[in-house]
């Protein structure tokens, strides 16, 4: 007989992704009754589904409950990562059925697709077992291999789903190596019993180590850290701007939490073996991220190495080994959500417009053109640079107070070095755009209420966020497992 | 002593940060094409900065070395991050200068620039920061204003210089970006160490300055103190800003660049932050790493008074001239600040004032000549005291004062800080000597080559007009007025470098 | 621990010996007399007419993927009535969950017309 109790089947633990997966069916029967010129209530029917797993969410803070036998966990930390991506998706979905409209995408299945990215995403920030944790990637995974290649008719688009099916599907296969090798030599696939095993028996235990190893690549190749990046660039040019504004900043965050969850909360005594391949990690991004990123004159593909050099500063932040640590990196995530959101935002504004909106070329004088795309987008990238007093200084000031802590001066010292490298090309930016165009300026155009209000957001989440103390704390609260 | 007494309920100090930023926030609400509306907005808001800056001069607390007008809240309370602003002798000097040097710069702004309004909100926006971080007494908050100088300033430069101006903006943003990291990561350490000693995180001035860290580390084993290190870490951040001698190489490609506004604030200003920074954290948190390490950047500084001053006699440019005379003098304030004895800083202090106060004028007169002459090189002109006898006499006292005439504001800082240096480094104060003897060459040549000998072909020149003397006037007051009265400078800071050299 | 691999090693063993024997041994033992018929793909298949590359209607794809997906979601259904005993109603409901999923999968791809064949 199967003892029901010991499983512990909790619903309130995993309510949000419940929430969201509901929504998906509703939107799916949706668009086969809803004609094609009303499809904005898809996106409508998305964003109260979205909304309400949010304020589900919120119930789960500052709980520790553990349910479907150690599967799922539903604490800060989860409910933290919730209201992160389910914010980062509303925002998506916001600004998506103009753009839709304007690139001729206007499809259904759009807003289900970004719905199942969102749950997996969300299965994953909350995912306690290596099961779990494989279907929360898989299921973020394949909506956004569908999402990239959306733009059927473009040959870019078809290139960018391809190369992040097969790449993605290779990670995968190291991931679940790792997982088997793991569950080989601990004979757990709990996190849990995992942890239990490794503080029951200390020692180097080779097949464990393999298995984080594995590990770590795939993860590392969700989160486009170095040396598992080269499909980042590729990808985020060719997808359609608004999947590539989804899946940069949230697809980064559920990997990070699944990093948090497994090398700071389970792994923490081994710290000592992990930490020089993860350092490593850290600092070919960083380095290969900010340099490359110079060489870029497309938007997206700077941005896309951008991202490459912050997963390598949020890595950072996991160096210590310590919740401090952890929480340095949570803020830096959240931080890295709003700016990034951002600029990526702005580069879609423009792009539903024009033909070529991503060179960097077309930016020239963009502040005469459009003043409030042109300012916030310098925000985003001030604060990309790490500049103070906007949020990007402060990620990175409290995850270099967690090295200095640490005394980790190596990583510590080619981040600054980085860091210093990479305002040549954020601010590079911002002179194409107060650079007078040589043409007769074009005539100024609205971008329509939703981007405009998601932008503003955005910037006005980057600007104060760091001066709120709060956030920080928040952090804090959430690694509190 | 005070002249009268301010209530101390009101955050004064935060009021003066954020006057600019609503004044610049009400430029950004103007339309573009009302210049002039734009234009009075910028002025008035500087003007009451001033009055503000003026009203906390008079309330200043004189003979006492305590931090005034203290406004001290939490802020990040999980990294000891505070929000602490307070006023001592060692900034309050400066905060006035501050204030001046924007109202003039703003006043001689040219309304018919090209975007202007952006120009003028860049302008409030540097104000607001540079304020900050002479007030700043947390670190991470000094830190956060002192970066934030650095976005106007780029941009000031890049999008209304001259010539190269995008490579004088990133030479500039590169070096003081990366020098500025140096002191990020001294000012994690310093607040690591001591929260090892005390137990608790705190970046808070006050507090950091009570323990002074001790100890030594090994580094590719040599024995280094720890505070020769975080002496260093801010060192490289401040003497870039300021700039001493070995890492002086983007001044003059950032001087030249610069538009007339900008420049009175870069020169007049931006590098007595750096001073600043070296006296009030430097002198202040590590006594003991700076009299190890003290002695190298005197010789560094007084290195930067003779190069300087060779670099200006082979100059034809009069604005690189400058440039480089202003590096030169900016030489005197760093030897005076580290002979670390009361009669070395006070000079610096002053110097630091007059060094403003000259060398703004000087850049000023010099784009009044460009303006009029179309040149500013020094061999293309010729006689022009006889075309605008005033407006040479404005320049001639401003020369004097530059090169350090008795009587004049520019003696008086130099004087002291030769005294100091000579009880201390005594050949140090020998090669500022000569250098005081070379800026009068420099400095005199220029005078007589462009306002003296007979012109080759008659020129016209015109006369100073009414709105330029008037800008002109407030600094040549000062000069005369710190020249001929010296002393009650020293009365109001005193106290204050007394707590500092006596760590 | 490692010791519960083992017969695994051995498997590996066994097949790798088996794959080496197979491939080397023939050349040894087999006699070789190379003539047209044996020198075909398939020497005592069907003779070939034509390329194998040729362009199927995309339905048969379309069909395979569909039926592939609904054949995997079913063999979940297996294990499912092993222990349904146990599981009682709990279980029941929980499948009626999951085949309701499956239903509004159906459904979605006979209205968007998967399922209708040319045209």
């Amino acid at each position: 007989m199967i003892d029901l109790s010991a499983v512990h089947i909790d619903y309130q633990t995993v309510l949000p992704e419940l929430v969201v997966t509901g929504t998906i069916v509703v939107v799916l029967l949706l668009d086969l009754v809803v004609p094609p010129d009303r499809r904005r209530w898809l996106a409508v029917v998305s964003v109260v589904g979205l909304a309400i797993a949010l304020i589900a969410s919120i119930p789960l803070w500052g709980q520790h409950r553990s349910a479907f036998a150690d599967t799922m966990a539903g604490d800060s930390f989860a409910a933290f990562f919730n209201v992160l991506l389910l914010a980062v998706t509303i925002l998506t979905v916001l600004i998506s059925p103009r753009y839709l409209r304007c690139v001729h995408l206007d499809f259904g299945e759009y807003y289900a697709l970004v719905l199942s990215a969102a749950a997996g995403m969300m299965l994953l920030a909350a995912a306690t077992s290596l099961m779990t944790i494989f279907l929360g990637i898989e299921l973020l995974s394949l909506a956004l291999y569908v999402l990239c290649s959306f733009s059927r008719l473009q040959e870019h688009s078809q290139e960018s789903g391809l190369k992040y099916l097969l790449l993605g599907g290779f990670a995968t296969g190291f991931l679940l190596y790792g997982m088997a090798l793991i569950y080989g030599a601990t004979g757990s696939t709990t996190l849990l019993g995992i942890r239990a095993f490794v503080t029951s028996s200390p020692g180097t235990n080779v097949l464990l180590l393999l298995g984080i190893g594995f590990l770590s690549v795939g993860l590392a190749f969700k989160a486009s850290a170095a040396p598992f990046h080269m499909w980042t660039p590729d990808v985020y040019e060719g997808a359609p701007t608004i999947v590539t504004t989804f899946m940069s900043v949230a697809t980064k965050a559920a990997a990070f939490a699944a990093v948090g969850r497994i090398f700071v909360a389970t792994l923490p005594s081994l710290e000592a073996q992990w930490y020089v391949p993860l350092a490593l990690i850290a600092v070919l991004s960083m380095s290969i991220g900010n340099v490359v990123a110079i060489t870029q004159s497309n938007l997206k593909r700077l941005l896309a190495y951008s991202g490459i050099a912050h997963a390598g500063f949020i890595f950072l932040g996991i160096l210590p080994g310590t919740t401090d640590g952890l929480a340095a990196s949570l803020f830096y995530i959240a931080a890295y959500a709003a700016m990034n959101f951002g600029a990526f935002a702005v580069v879609t504004a423009l792009d539903a417009k024009g033909e070529h909106a991503d060179e960097l070329t077309y930016w020239t004088g963009l502040f005469y053109r459009r003043p409030f795309l042109a300012t916030t987008m310098t925000i985003f990238m001030l604060s990309l640079a790490g500049i103070p007093p906007t949020v990007g200084f402060f990620a990175k000031l409290f995850v270099f107070q967690a090295l200095v802590t640490a005394h980790l001066w190596i990583p510590l010292i080619v981040g600054i070095l980085t860091t210093v490298i990479s305002l040549y090309y954020y601010l590079r930016v911002i002179v194409v755009m107060v650079t007078v165009p040589e043409g007769a300026p074009v005539e100024r155009e609205g971008v329509g209420l939703p981007m405009t209000v998601v932008v503003g957001l955005s910037a006005l989440g980057t600007t104060v966020m760091g001066l709120v103390p709060q956030v920080f704390g928040w952090a804090l609260q959430a690694t509190r497992f | 002593m005070s002249w009268y007494q301010l209530p101390a309920t009101v955050p004064w100090l935060t009021i003066a940060v954020l006057l600019p930023l609503a004044g610049a926030l009400l430029v950004l609400l103007a339309p573009s094409a009302a210049r002039s509306a734009i234009k009075q907005l910028g002025v008035l808001t500087t003007v009451f900065t001033l009055v503000l800056v003026g009203l906390l001069l008079g309330g200043f607390q004189q003979g006492t070395a305590g931090l005034q007008f203290d406004e001290h809240h939490s802020w990040i309370t999980n990294l000891g991050i505070s929000y602490h602003l307070g006023v001592d002798g060692l900034s309050l000097f400066l905060l006035g200068l501050n204030a001046l040097l924007f109202l003039l710069a703003l006043a001689v702004t040219d309304p018919k620039m090209p975007r202007f309004k952006e120009f003028v909100l860049l302008m409030l926006v540097l104000e607001a920061a540079t304020t900050g971080v002479l007030v700043a007494l947390d670190l991470i908050l000094f830190y956060v204003f002192w970066e934030a100088t650095l976005v106007p300033l780029y941009l000031l430069i890049g999008a209304w210089g001259e010539g190269r101006r995008i490579y004088a903006a990133f030479k500039f943003l590169i070096y003081t970006v990366l020098a500025s990291f140096f002191m990020l990561v001294a000012i994690l350490a310093l607040a690591a160490l001591n929260a090892n000693q005390t137990g608790t995180l705190t970046f808070d001035w006050s507090t950091l300055v009570q323990h002074p860290v001790t100890g030594s580390v090994d580094v590719l084993g040599i024995r280094v103190g720890i505070q020769v290190l975080l002496f260093l870490g801010f060192a490289v951040a401040f003497a870039v800003k300021m700039p001493l001698f070995p890492v002086h190489t983007w001044l003059p490609a950032a001087y030249t660049a610069s538009p007339v506004p900008t420049l009175l604030i870069f020169a007049g200003l931006i590098s007595k932050l750096g001073a600043y920074g070296f006296l009030r954290f430097n002198l202040s948190l590590f006594p003991d790493g700076t009299r190890s390490a003290g002695p190298y950047l005197a010789g560094l500084a007084v290195t930067g008074i003779l190069y300087g001053a060779l670099m200006a006699l082979v100059q034809s440019d009069l604005k690189r001239l400058v440039a480089y005379a202003s590096m030169s003098h900016l030489g005197f304030i760093g030897l005076g600040i580290f002979t670390q004895n009361l009669l070395g800083v006070e000079g610096a202090l002053i110097q630091m004032i007059n060094h403003g106060v000259i060398i703004a004028a000087l850049f000023l007169t010099v784009a009044m000549i460009e303006r009029r002459a179309g040149t500013r090189d020094r061999t293309q002109l010729r006689g022009l005291e006889q075309r605008a006898p005033l407006f040479a006499a404005l320049f001639l006292v401003v020369s004097l004062a530059a090169l350090g005439l008795p009587g004049l504001n520019g003696f008086v800082g130099e004087f002291l800080i030769m005294l100091g240096a000579w009880s201390r480094f005594l050949p140090l104060a020998v090669g500022a000597g000569l250098g005081v003897i070379l800026a009068a060459w420099y400095v005199l040549r220029m005078y007589q080559g462009a306002f003296q000998e007979a012109p080759s072909q008659p020129t016209a020149f015109a006369e100073a007009r009414w709105t330029e003397a008037g800008v002109l006037a407030p600094l040549l007051a000062l000069m005369v007025v710190l020249g001929v009265s010296p002393a009650f400078f020293p009365a109001a800071v005193q106290a204050t470098v007394q707590a500092v050299v006596s760590r | 621990m490692l010791s519960d691999y083992f017969p695994l090693l051995i498997f590996v063993v066994v097949i790798v010996g088996f794959g080496v024997v197979a491939i080397v041994v023939p050349g040894f033992i087999g006699g070789h007399r190379p003539n047209a018929a044996a020198d075909l793909a398939y020497e005592s298949g069907i003779v070939p007419r034509e390329g194998a590359r040729r362009r199927f209607s995309v339905s048969f794809y379309l069909t395979a993927m569909l039926f592939i997906i609904f054949d995997v979601e079913a063999i979940f259904i297996y294990p499912w009535a092993v222990i349904l005993k146990s599981l009682r109603w709990f279980g029941v409901a929980e499948m009626g969950v999951f085949v309701a999923i499956l239903l509004v999968a159906l459904i979605y791809i006979w209205a968007k017309g998967a399922l209708e064949w040319g045209d």
